[in-house]
């Protein structure tokens, strides 16, 4: 049953507003200055985002009851068959989003409240944030993909004003430029799709794409498959375009936490459950999906070996889970994917947050190697830490546990699945075991290797922690796996699955061959000990991986590759097109001014030289186009 | 009052004036050409508050300086009000006198040898439109028994066509009428390889005549070939592919000329020509939402090189003679500048919510269609231009700042005119269909007939 509301268009308002008081009406009304009270602008900012979540949760409450919450706000183009119109949809799956953007986006601007505080002109720190939940809650509560298309670059300039916020510095500048060209690339390809579904359906309307899907050519809709998945590569910073991720990390941590973990990058997994309609009938892109997925996955933890900056690690960590959505998405499984989604925007927000918490405390220092002892230092941030730690490396009953566990189940047992991609999870699963246990290893256990004096942060920055860490810890129980809880007599019932199946309608329980569901249950929680043990073992006096240091160390000398292949020679390109552009035109200019002179010598007495070359290679150029002309 | 719900020209005059080659003075406004009437006005109004601030000369030169922009700005609302081939041609040419002395008089130190080219080369561009022109009056003498000028007369004349061999296609009365055409208004837009003088003009010709000749006198060229492309539906059917080829290299070649830039000047005059190539485009790409695409870009492009040619002048301002390399760090010394100019930027490379992302979506998706290898080509463009304006930005505004002292922040009749920018930034990126009803209310804008 729909019905028309105006909720969804006060849940894009509200940050809106937030936005428009820190970045306009503040600074107007403080008479051109800049430097806003902190307090007002973290207090504006959250409230705007804490509302959100709270008329998320009155939503929530008219969808039990089995609504669909729609608004038909303006119509914002109307040409020849182009007719777009800003609908917003609020279902199911747009509240789940809903929900983690403004809940674990407040609890992130309450925490920047206490993080930013030694920052000057924080107003701009906030007003930015606010534009990015603004733009990422256009992202899931569009009805049309071209409104879904502004949220996408909106997010993507949230996080290119983000990452460079210490505009000062070359480095940081340098990151922001890279994320947001990355990210472009794959808009290109995202932009193309768009086209290439505009001129097929008449419509950009998921709604309306939805009932017409079936009748469909099956080449055109794999065409646009490919090239929404590429788009969403991009984003979702999934091999080959997940260089920009780790470079992210320049901005702010909190940053980090909301844009390069929770949210932003889920966008393309966001992108390819709501379009599963279309993604199902094109099994061979979801194959690759899977695929490419699963590449990403080990990437990313190999990588993620050998980092020493605390938030690198992390940041290569994300691309991996990122890895075992798309994993999910490509074998079908789409509410798993959510699922995942969801518990790892709560274990690694808490974990960026917890490094931030470290990073304050270190006085700005990121390097793991200068850490170390500090349980003793932050009782608060390491107990909380090691929840998000324990989730993400999935240890039993912890959030990660049981929607990694979901995933690699899937992988097995659904048709579009295979019985490498579930090794390949495994894999992935262990090398996550490993390098969280480094991290935590190097971090909080030994003794302290400078001589910074640490100091647990406030209670403002520490209170997110808990409730971040209470998320990670029970947030499993949200979709218990029914089956487990058949075998072993505890009855749960998997909320979030129930909750998004009539919408994604795909059965996602198969036959689990060799093992059965319990087995297979209990492969996963012994490589996940595995990768504790070996973790343990391994950086109990050294902080290095044994094997392939160098490589490791070099993220397998990606970025050099991309230098040199694509990067260096478009800059050269542009200097030599200059350089080529003066040779040629001086060489043509003075070729034919000799000609000119030699030929009509009496007209010297007029000639003003410059001028006429310009003529001739004017004629010249004409005559040239006319020979294209012909041969064409 | 200009009513969007009529179709046809509005707001007329039409007095008896040069009857012996069937020429009246005709002047009213359509969809397509009140846009651009709006383009004249806004961008006038844009130099005298904004562009005050850097261009300081004595009130005698500076009275002759008004004057002329004032003289251009009678020229260009002429050439889009025109609706007698004659008076269109008046008006085109008229444009010529002013710009000439604007920069002759005015400009850098090259100016006399950058205003002779300028000239030269429209100059000779109309040449070639003159001849178009007289041979459809005579055409259309011939086929309807009387003499008439007027836009809507000559458009019945049939031209004869054939596409048996390409020398056949231009050797033919349309092929040859229609080259004619191009030529004159592709030098003016202009289109590789026909954009030899743009460089040295925009260079050489002081900022505020510049931003003129940016934002409106390369747009009416485009505009003219949006007015008469539909009495050559043959030709244009039998070459459209070729010049959306063209017009796809010239945005890639614009935007890595312009990531070679070493001057402010220079990158901007280039990113114009890479802007520009959008446009041409749209209109060779023919279908409605393309043309509409391309009318409305030509004002977004207007009002957004209008405002980057402002930009340059108050960075010039606080920092003359400068490569792209010494500016830096311009956000911490003048941050309000620093804002606008984000936004502009930001409308340059198209991002959605400002208004040239509604223009150059539209432009690729018609060419797309019309083309799909180079609507792919051109719209690897969005990536490029992205590549040289972020450059472009944090080189000048971010980083550390590149000299010390006192620099002043951008004063209050600056302000207004970036906020007038920043208003149609907005209003066109957030709401296009206020425009395009308007664009949509002219007569035909759909080149290229569905099969």
């Amino acid at each position: 049953m729909e019905h028309t509301s105006y909720l969804p268009l006060w849940l894009l308002a509200l940050p809106l507003i937030g936005f428009l008081l820190n970045a306009v009406l503040y600074p107007l009304a403080a008479g051109g200055n800049q430097n806003v009270p902190r307090a007002l602008a973290g207090i504006t900012a959250s409230a705007s985002i804490g509302s959100v979540f709270i008329l998320g949760l009155v939503a929530l409450g008219d969808l039990i009851q089995g609504d669909v919450i729609v608004t038909k706000a303006y119509e914002w183009l109307n040409v020849g068959v182009f007719k777009v119109s800003l609908d917003l949809v609020l279902d199911r799956l747009s509240i789940v989003m809903v929900l983690i953007i403004s809940g674990v986006g407040s609890l992130i601007h309450v925490y920047s409240m206490g993080y930013m505080e030694h920052e000057e002109g924080v107003g701009r720190f906030f007003a930015y944030l606010n534009l990015f939940c603004f733009s990422m809650l256009m992202l899931v509560l569009s009805d049309n993909l071209l409104f879904l298309f502004f949220g996408w670059e909106g997010v993507g300039l949230c996080s290119f004003l983000l990452i460079g916020y210490w505009y000062d510095q070359e480095a940081n500048c340098a990151a922001a430029q890279k994320a947001f060209i990355v990210n472009r690339v794959g808009d290109v390809c995202f932009v193309m799709g768009l086209f290439i579904l505009l001129w097929y359906f008449s419509t950009l309307s998921l709604s309306g794409m939805a009932g017409l899907v079936a009748a469909a050519n099956p080449q055109v809709l794999q065409m646009a498959c490919l090239l929404l998945f590429l788009g969403a590569t991009g984003k979702s910073a999934q091999f080959p375009l997940f260089v920009w991720l780790p470079d992210a990390m320049a901005g702010p941590t909190p940053v980090s936490a909301l844009i390069h973990a929770a949210t932003m990058v889920t966008a393309g997994v966001y992108l390819i459950v709501r379009m599963g309609f279309m993604f199902s009938l094109s099994p061979d892109i979801l194959f690759m999906i899977a695929n490419v997925g699963c590449i990403t996955v080990l990437l990313g933890g190999f990588i993620a070996l050998q980092q020493n900056d605390i938030k690198k690690v992390l940041a290569y960590s994300t691309i991996s889970q990122l890895g075992f959505m798309f994993v999910a998405v490509g074998v079908g499984a789409y509410k798993t994917a959510i699922f995942h989604l969801m518990t790892h925007a709560f274990f690694k927000a808490l974990l960026f947050l917890g490094s931030g918490s470290v990073i304050h405390a270190m006085d700005g220092e990121q390097d793991m190697r200068k850490m170390g002892g500090l349980r003793l230092k932050l009782p608060k941030t390491y107990a909380t830490m090691m929840v998000g730690a324990g989730a993400l490396m999935g240890l039993p009953l912890l959030s990660g546990f049981f929607s990694k566990d979901a995933i690699l189940f899937a992988a097995h047992s659904l048709p579009g699945g295979a019985t490498y991609l579930w090794w390949g999870g495994l894999f992935g699963a262990l090398l996550t075991g490993i390098y969280t246990t480094r991290l935590m290893k190097m971090t909080f256990f030994g003794t302290l290797r400078s001589s910074v004096v640490p100091h647990e942060s406030k209670a403002i920055m520490t209170t997110p922690l808990v409730i971040l860490a209470v998320l990670s810890a029970v947030a499993g129980f949200f979709s218990f796996p029914e089956g487990l809880g058949e075998i072993l007599g505890v009855p749960i019932p998997a909320y979030l699955e129930h909750w998004l199946s009539p919408l994604l309608q795909a059965k996602e329980i198969g036959e689990f061959g060799f093992l059965g569901e319990l087995g297979a249950t209990l492969v996963a929680t012994g490589v996940s000990l595995l990768g504790l043990t070996i973790g343990l073992v391994l950086f109990a006096k050294s902080s290095d991986f044994p094997i392939g240091k160098k490589l490791l160390e070099g993220k397998f000398y990606v970025d050099e590759l991309y230098g040199a292949l694509i990067v260096r020679p478009i800059l050269r390109m542009g200097g030599a097109l200059s350089a080529l552009f003066e040779f040629v035109v001086q060489r043509v200019a003075e070729g034919l001014k000799l000609l000119a002179q030699s030929t009509a010598s009496e007209l010297r007495g007029i000639q003003t030289g410059d001028m006429q070359g310009s003529i001739v290679i004017l004629v010249g150029a004409v005559v040239l186009f006319i020979a294209i002309f012909f041969i064409w | 009052m200009f009513d969007p719900e009529l179709k046809g020209l509005q707001l007329q005059v039409d007095q008896p004036w040069f009857s012996e080659v069937g020429s009246r003075f005709h002047l009213g406004f359509d969809g397509i050409s009140i846009v651009m009437g709006l383009l004249v006005s806004v961008v006038t109004l844009l130099i005298f508050v904004g562009a005050r601030s850097f261009t300081c000369m004595p009130v005698a030169k500076e009275k002759n300086f008004v004057g002329l922009l004032l003289l251009l700005q009678t020229g260009a609302l002429g050439a889009f009000a025109a609706a007698d081939l004659l008076i269109f041609f008046m008006f085109w040419e008229f444009v010529l006198i002013p710009s000439y002395f604007l920069i002759g008089m005015f400009g850098g130190s090259d100016r006399i040898r950058a205003a002779v080219r300028f000239f030269i080369y429209t100059a000779l561009g109309s040449l070639f439109m003159l001849f178009a022109f007289a041979w459809l009056i005579g055409e259309h003498s011939r086929q309807f028994g009387f003499l008439s000028a007027s836009f809507a007369d000559v458009a019945h004349v049939k031209l004869a066509f054939a596409n048996s061999s390409l020398m056949a296609a231009v050797g033919s009365q349309q092929g040859l009428v229609f080259l004619a055409f191009m030529l004159a208004f592709l030098v003016k837009s202009p289109l590789i390889p026909f954009h030899g003088w743009l460089l040295k003009t925009y260079q050489e010709a002081p900022t505020a005549a510049t931003v003129f000749i940016a934002a409106v006198l390369g747009k009416m060229g485009t505009y003219g070939l949006i007015r008469f492309m539909g009495m050559f539906p043959d030709a244009f059917q039998y070459s459209h592919v070729l010049f959306m080829l063209i017009s796809s290299i010239g945005i890639l070649f614009g935007a890595f000329q312009a990531l070679g830039s070493k001057s402010v000047k220079e990158l901007i005059s280039w990113s114009s020509l890479s802007h520009v190539s959008y446009i041409l485009l749209g209109i060779f790409s023919g279908g409605e939402e393309a043309i509409s695409g391309a009318v409305l870009q030509m004002f977004n492009h207007g009002i957004l090189i209008a405002g980057l040619f402002l930009v340059a002048g108050y960075l010039d301002a606080r920092r003359p003679e400068g490569t792209i390399l010494d500016f830096g760090g311009f956000a911490k010394k003048t941050p309000i500048l620093a804002i606008f100019f984000m936004v502009i930027m930001l409308g340059s490379i198209g991002l959605p919510g400002t208004n040239g992302f509604v223009g150059e979506f539209l432009i690729l998706a018609g060419a797309f269609k019309s083309h799909m290898l180079v609507g792919a080509l051109a719209t690897t463009g969005m990536v490029f231009g992205a590549i040289y304006m972020l450059s472009f930005y944090q080189k000048t505004m971010f980083g550390k700042p590149s000299f010390h002292g006192e620099t002043k922040d951008i004063g209050a009749s600056d302000l207004l005119a970036l906020t007038l920018v920043c208003w149609f930034v907005f209003q066109v990126g957030l709401y296009p269909q206020s425009f395009i009803a308007r664009i949509k209310s002219s007569s035909d804008v759909q080149l290229v007939k569905e099969p």
